[in-house]
């Protein structure tokens, strides 16, 4: 008999048993601490390539990659918020990516135009209600909150959070600025309760405080699957009228990456079916991959209509948003 | 010949933009002899003592140890190669080390054994014996004292300089000190620089005295030869217990207000001069015609100080052994018996 | 004999020339911020001026001067009860009072926030008790900022005050008595007592300018909540740095008032009878009022933060939700502390020497520039580390590549000595008070002693300076790492590769009001900054003079 495929397949063996080369690739993250790391694991177990995580919130790793320019050792950049996906590329810091694979997985709206980054998880941004105290027809539309009957009993996060600063960013692409301030001083003259946190918002709404207000999807999705039967639920916005606002975590590879081919791979496994169910579903958001199926909380919340201005434009506009809360007085 | 041990030439020392502290002065020490720069503060006798051991650098002038020029223009050898001990005025023990460990701090390139030895001997001189393993601050301020001295005697450097030792301790302590001081000093046989403004302390520990005023020495001579022949107003305001009298010459004789005297050798050749009257020269009576009025008795035992004031304007001090019958503000009579006659020019323009 | 003149004269330079090059690092952050100003950004600062500006400078003045009073009063009144009467639990509260110091702004903040906001147990109880519409003392508004950050802010009021009225002992106030005077706190213990507390105000004041975590948690906007907003809301970097030069300015006011408060006066060491006895005894029930306020205050501002952390710590462990990387935090913290203290003791000790040996007029003036980190908000040092650093790599790397070819990649930036760096701007003045004093407590005539018996400058040093510098040096060391570990908004922006400190994981917690989790870290920098409290009150005890003078 021949050895020779014997001790091909021997050596294969052999080589298949060794240790990985060294394969890494860097990843700068703004995602806290839950939900990423079972989707990256899975990663690093199909593909032997070891993930390298540096955790911050947005501002730090924008400025660090801009700071580190060129030397910078970052290969993907990871946020939870398009704005900062959109920045980062405007300055230069995310490269092109030509994939075929990435063009299928993520729907054109949910990614950016010149290709430079790519929606791995979606959330939508809605108005969230008292299930005691607020019945669903009295809902409507993001502009409805600043209606007089909302008065004393609308909570808002801070226009300090990046979510809300993309919420008027793409409600400006969509209305125009004069009409978006109007709705923010329709917001403001309603008295709202500045909060900190959509936890706590949430909570509020819970506890009394007010009666509806907007948060972003997966921290409802989080209190229910701790505390069922917590009474608020979502209400889809803008429905027939825009859309509901969604945003989205996203990755680019940045524009020196030193492992670039390992960073595609990362992307693409992230937004392959096998990585979207681990990824979204642990932090409760929505796949992008029309393929995947998200979490049960949020399969029994039901379908909605996404907005469909491009999730780019909340970042073009993020500067002009932030001005128009400060002329409009709402903090 | 022996070499002086300490001499000074001309030395200058300014700080800041204001008058010398130190100028020109020169000094001459002897080895074994025991100095003392005396005159109230500010007179620039500390700053010599600094400069002399290397602590500030003259700006003028050249010093001398032991034949060795230790500092002028050129030359500046440093306090630690200079081989000086020197007492502080508030003794900079070190409070982190022992008795012992202060006594021995400058004893270096010396055996364990011998150290010890010698750290043993020196206290044992200073009365210190038993305190060793203390610290400064469980010490009292007379045993501090002796600390420290005994600590710039134990390297047997040739030289010891004393920046006012005695002047920190309570004036009862002092006299006992003083002697104590003394005889360690004179034991020692080393070369004494020591500097105050206590005059007992110079009279009795000096074999030297030199008066300093302005940052200028006024006068150097034994104890006896300056409280004797004071060369200026200034040393006699010092050193002895005096009143001065203006006096006019002609001749071999001077008159004054209260009578007139032989000048004496040795007299300044002007004729304003100043009479030394010092003050157990006076005698004073009752006397309804006498050129003075008595101002004020003060107790000094065993008798009185009374104070005169005579016709010019002038002011007299008597004092005796027992107390002349008089009271303040009654008219007497002002008789002087002068030992020796000093007469100083009267250089002064008011 | 060799000419040793000279060569002492250049010793004195060298020393000299060093202390300089440490003003100068430590002034170059800030510089580079300022070189911001020459770009002009008319926009932004127009907008600014029409929508918020105002609400920023009259929130901050508001708030300096709410701190200020109630941190002042709280501060000074305490201090005095405890100097100068007795009433029950005096001696306990005397030290105790200082606690607070140890626990952060942002921590006691979002403690506060958790207990008080609406969705708490306090408020929750409150309604349950009186209905929905009971009233609870909600802390996200002017008074509670005001009341949260006095609570933590007070003690460098009290530390100098009580060291201020103790130093003055009992003679002054009998005197004043005795002439008949009814009111010595007025008319003799606070005008003596006057130059310690502007000090311990500035202090005080200082902390309320530079602190991002607490006024954010608060939701109450000052200068530095506006300049992160036009940092990262309106990728304005350029123009958030003008915004840091303007909160500087307020810095640079709130020194010259210091400055001016203190008149020319100077800390004095007065021994005698201690002014405890000298004010005739309170009467009960003035005296169990007294104890109530000290308990009261005390509870407030440690007992209680401390407590809930401790209580939320314990349920997080039941709930297993205790950070798993508790360790590696606790470890970065150490390490990175314990660089940024060898670091700093170095820089204070070239400052220290060089103001000893070569005279102070000319270096007073290196050390009052390194002295105005302390002043500048962990921020606003911050951008102006990463811009040097990062102009530093990017010359380095051109450099390198150009004479070997060799691609160098990130030495400097995001390496641990960025932020070392950091640290050492804004912390080297409180290693530099320290040593200083203690440098000041060895009488020059203990170097003249040491060298007229033969002691060479090295040996100096060794025999005589170090072991008396032991304790200075010590204390600096604990003051620089305490405080490292409670520093957050710098270490946020330029700490390196994955390393997070305990302070940047309670603050990221936070902000995802992840209370719970965040409680064993927050717990850990308490307990850690209990450490120069107690040290603190050792010396006071001793009777050392403590914070800079």
């Amino acid at each position: 008999m021949n050895s020779q495929p014997l001790v091909l397949g021997f050596l294969a063996a052999l080589a298949a048993a060794l240790p990985v080369s060294s394969q890494e690739v860097n990843v700068y993250s703004t995602r806290s601490h839950y939900g990423s790391e079972p989707a990256f694991e899975l990663f690093t177990k199909k593909t032997g390539i070891k993930v390298n995580f540096f955790m911050g919130n947005n501002n730090e790793v924008l400025e660090r990659l801009r700071a580190e320019g060129k030397n910078s050792p970052a290969d993907v950049m990871v946020t939870v918020d398009a704005g900062n996906l959109w920045n980062a590329a405007r300055e230069g810091l995310l490269a092109p990516v030509e994939s075929e694979t990435l063009a299928k997985n993520v729907p054109a709206h949910l990614r950016d135009p010149e290709n430079r980054w790519f929606g791995l998880a979606v959330r939508a941004r809605t108005i969230m209600y008292s299930t005691e105290r607020v019945k669903p027809a009295e809902l409507s539309t993001y502009e409805g909150l600043a209606d007089p009957k909302w008065k004393g009993r609308l909570c808002l996060r801070t226009s300090n959070s990046i979510y809300n600063q993309s919420l008027l960013a793409a409600a400006i692409e969509r209305m125009g600025v004069p009409k978006t301030e109007e709705m923010v001083r329709g917001w403001v003259a309603n008295a709202p309760t500045i909060l900190d946190g959509d936890t706590t918002l949430l909570e509020a709404i819970a506890a009394g405080q007010c009666d509806v207000g907007i948060t972003n999807s997966y921290y409802l999705a989080r209190l229910v699957s701790e505390k069922p039967g917590f009474p608020v639920a979502p209400f889809w916005a803008n429905q027939g009228k825009g859309g509901t606002h969604v945003n989205i975590s996203g990755g680019g590879v940045t524009a020196h990456a030193k492992n670039r081919a390992n960073a595609i791979r990362l992307l693409e496994f992230l937004t392959s079916a096998e990585a979207q169910a681990t990824l979204a579903a642990s932090s409760f958001e929505y796949p992008v991959s029309p393929q995947a199926k998200p979490h049960a909380i949020l399969e029994k919340w039901g379908a909605f209509e996404q907005e469909t201005v491009g999730v780019a434009a909340t970042g073009k506009n993020q500067a002009e948003a932030v001005k128009l809360a400060d002329r409009a007085g709402y903090r | 010949m022996s070499v002086p041990q300490i001499v000074l030439e001309s030395v200058r020392k300014r700080f800041g933009a204001g008058a010398a502290a130190v100028d020109s002065l020169s000094l001459s020490i002897e080895p074994g002899e025991t100095f003392a720069l005396f005159g109230p503060s500010g007179c620039g006798k500390t700053t010599a003592l600094r400069l002399i051991a290397g602590f500030e650098r003259p700006d003028d002038g050249r010093i001398r140890l032991g034949g060795r020029i230790v500092a002028d223009g050129d030359v500046d050898v440093p306090p630690e190669e200079r081989r000086i001990g020197f007492v502080f005025q508030d003794y900079a023990l070190f409070p982190h080390l022992t008795v012992e460990g202060n006594v021995g701090f400058g004893l270096r390139g010396v055996g364990s054994r011998d150290k010890a030895a010698r750290i043993g001997e020196v206290l044992g001189l200073s009365r210190l014996q038993g305190l060793g393993h203390r610290f400064p601050h469980e010490l009292s301020g007379g045993q501090q004292q002796r600390v420290a001295v005994a600590r710039a005697l134990a390297p047997d450097f040739p030289v010891v300089l004393l920046d006012e030792p005695l002047s920190n301790l309570d004036a009862s302590l002092r006299g006992s000190l003083r002697a104590e001081l003394h005889q360690i000093l004179k034991a020692s046989g080393k070369t004494v620089l020591l500097v105050t403004h206590d005059r007992e302390e110079a009279f009795e520990m000096a074999d030297r005295i030199g008066v300093m005023s302005g940052g200028r020495l006024q006068q150097v001579g034994a104890p006896e030869d300056l409280h004797r022949r004071p060369a200026t107003e200034e040393v006699a305001r010092l050193v002895c217990d005096a009143c001065f009298l203006p006096a006019r010459r002609s001749g071999h004789s001077i008159s004054t207000e209260i009578g007139a005297f032989p000048a004496g050798a040795g007299a300044p050749a002007v004729e304003d001069v100043i009479l030394l009257v010092r003050e157990d020269e006076v005698s004073i009576r009752r006397d309804d015609s006498g050129e003075g009025v008595v101002e004020n008795r003060v107790f000094r035992g065993p008798g009185h100080v009374i104070h005169v004031r005579l016709q010019s304007g002038a002011a007299i001090r008597c004092r005796r052994d027992e107390t002349p019958d008089v009271a303040v503000g009654e008219r007497v009579k002002v008789r002087l018996e002068p030992r020796v006659i000093v007469l100083l020019p009267r250089n002064r323009g008011a | 004999m060799p000419a040793i003149g000279k060569a002492r004269r250049q010793n004195l330079g060298g020393f000299s020339a060093a202390a300089w090059l440490v003003a100068v690092v430590v002034a170059a952050p800030v510089l580079a911020v300022v070189w911001n100003l020459l770009t002009p950004r008319w926009e932004v600062w127009q907008h600014l001026a029409q929508t918020m500006l105002f609400e920023l400078v009259r929130n901050t003045a508001l708030l300096l001067l709410g701190v200020g009073l109630l941190a002042g009063v709280l501060g000074t009144s305490l201090a005095w009860l405890v100097s100068a009467h007795r009433f029950p639990g005096r001696s306990f509260f005397e030290w105790a009072l200082v606690l607070p110091m140890a626990v952060p702004a942002y921590v006691i903040a979002f403690v506060f926030a958790g207990l008080f906001g609406y969705t708490g147990p306090v408020a929750t109880y409150l309604r349950a008790a009186f209905g929905p519409d009971a009233f609870f003392p909600d802390v996200r508004t002017y008074p509670g900022v005001v009341v949260v950050m006095s609570l933590v802010l007070y003690p460098y009021v009290y530390l100098l005050a009580r060291a201020g009225f103790a130093s003055l002992g009992a003679a002054p106030f009998e005197a004043a008595r005795s002439l008949g005077s009814r009111h010595p706190f007025w008319r003799v213990g606070f005008p003596l007592a006057r130059p310690a507390i502007a000090t311990g105000l500035a202090l005080a004041l200082m902390e309320t300018l530079a602190d991002f975590g607490a006024v954010s948690v608060l939701g109450y906007r000052t200068f530095t909540t506006a300049i992160y907003r036009v940092w990262f809301g309106m990728f304005d970097r350029v123009a958030a740095g003008q915004l840091a030069v303007a909160l500087m300015l307020f810095a640079v006011v709130l020194l010259s008032f210091e400055r001016w408060a203190r008149g020319r006066a100077r800390f004095v060491q007065r021994h005698g009878r201690p002014a405890t006895e000298a004010l005739p005894p309170l009467s009960s029930a003035r005296a169990l009022v007294a104890s109530g306020f000290c308990g009261g205050v005390l509870f407030f501002a440690f007992l209680l933060p401390t407590g809930v952390l401790a209580y939320w710590t314990a349920r997080a462990a039941v709930e297993q939700k205790l950070p798993p990387n508790f360790g590696s935090l606790l470890t970065n913290t150490l390490a990175l502390g314990a660089a940024a203290a060898l670091t700093t003791l170095a820089a204070a000790l070239v400052l220290a020497y060089g103001q000893r040996l070569a005279g102070s007029r000319s270096l007073a003036w290196a050390s009052r520039i390194a002295g105005l980190g302390y002043a500048v908000p962990g921020s606003v040092i911050a951008v102006g580390v990463l811009l040097i650093l990062s102009g530093a790599d990017r010359a380095l790397g051109r450099l390198v590549e150009r004479t070997t070819g060799v691609e160098l990649g990130l030495v400097l930036t995001g390496s641990a000595l960025g932020l070392v760096f950091a640290y050492l701007v804004r912390f080297v003045s409180v290693a530099f008070y320290t040593v200083e004093a203690g440098l000041e407590s060895i009488a020059p005539s203990l170097d003249e002693a040491a060298r007229s018996l033969g002691a060479t400058p090295r040996r100096l040093l060794s025999r005589i300076h170090a072991p008396l510098l032991k304790g200075s040096v010590l204390t600096a060391s604990i003051l620089v790492l305490v405080d490292v570990m409670k520093e957050m908004p710098a270490t946020m922006l330029i700490r390196p590769f994955g390393t997070d400190t305990l302070a940047v994981d309670v603050w990221q917690r936070t902000a995802e009001s992840m209370w719970r989790e965040a409680s064993l870290p927050a717990l850990t920098i308490v307990l850690a900054g209990l450490l120069p409290v107690i040290l603190l009150v050792r010396l006071g005890r001793r009777g050392q003079s403590v914070l800079p003078s």
